[in-house]
């Protein structure tokens, strides 16, 4: 069965970087462009894997992460944040909300396929 | 805080990270303002103990090379204005972002705006006037690039 991942970016450029990576693997794609549509998403889709921006308009990336883990459906589901900002507080800020993983940008596609791969099983086309 | 350093050095490792382009610099910027065509810019502000912002400027021509790039698509099948100015937007995200965690690691909090980009006939070369500023010219291959940050102290 193919993994679902969803990708939570206003930035359709993210997105579509987040697809072509993952184009010659087993997986289905769901995308979209701010933390509410995320959490709406998620309940439709049950993703195996989240990758999530931190800054958006309308529910930014942090404030949907706290909802998802409050929640049953969303209190162990697989999340890799997105963020420019590599300083040592703002990983640990980002820790402590619960994130899987995270990748600083930039980032090569090689370096997001090896998060993506890390925490679920995806095989290649 | 050497700022130029910083940008300079911002600029290339997202360049070369994100489309493996490697951006080469320049001293000579005469020749970036030979033709008329049109620009794009990329910019977002800082705010906290200190303001300022930060832009990326390059001809219509090269951002459109620069977002077939990052978007793994043909130049050709970049049709729209705003799938250049998202790449820009993007690209001026992530290198505010990086000089934002610089900044603040050098004991300035600041926060950054979200970015933005917008197509212009022309850009501004002067040096502002008050704090702190930094202006990098790069070249790859026949374009050219420019990125620069501004930083003033927050007073009311």
């Amino acid at each position: 069965m193919p993994v679902k991942i969803l990708t939570v970016d206003d930035s359709m450029t993210i997105r579509s970087i987040v697809k072509n990576t993952l184009k010659e693997y087993d997986c289905e794609i769901h995308e979209a462009e701010n933390g509410l549509l995320g959490l709406q998403a998620i309940i439709r889709i049950i993703p195996d894997l989240v990758i999530l921006d931190i800054t958006m308009p309308v529910m930014d990336g942090i404030e949907m992460l706290r909802k998802l883990r409050s929640s049953p459906r969303g209190k162990d589901m697989k999340v890799i944040m997105l963020t420019a900002e590599s300083a040592k507080e703002n990983i640990i800020e980002i820790a402590k909300l619960g994130v899987t993983n995270y990748i600083v940008k930039p980032f090569t596609k090689d370096q997001l396929m090896d998060k993506i791969s890390g925490l679920v099983e995806i095989r290649k086309l | 805080m050497a700022l130029y350093e910083m940008i300079r050095d911002t600029t290339k490792k997202v360049f070369s990270t994100m489309m493996e382009f490697e951006l080469e610099e320049i001293s000579d910027s005469k020749k970036i303002t030979d033709t008329d065509e049109f620009w794009i810019e990329g910019a977002l502000f800082f705010g906290g103990s200190v303001l300022g912002d930060f832009r990326i400027q390059m001809r219509e021509s090269f951002a459109q090379k620069v977002a077939s790039t990052m978007l793994g698509a043909d130049m050709s099948s970049i049709q729209s204005e705003n799938e250049v100015l998202d790449v820009i937007k993007e690209l001026a995200n992530m290198i505010g972002g990086n000089l934002r965690t610089q900044i603040s690691a050098s004991g300035l909090q600041c926060d950054i705006s979200p970015p933005k980009a917008e197509r212009k006939q022309n850009i501004n070369h002067k040096v502002p006037s008050g704090g702190r500023f930094a202006r990098s010219y790069f070249k790859h291959g026949m374009h050219y690039v420019i990125t620069e940050i501004h930083l003033r102290p927050y007073k009311i």
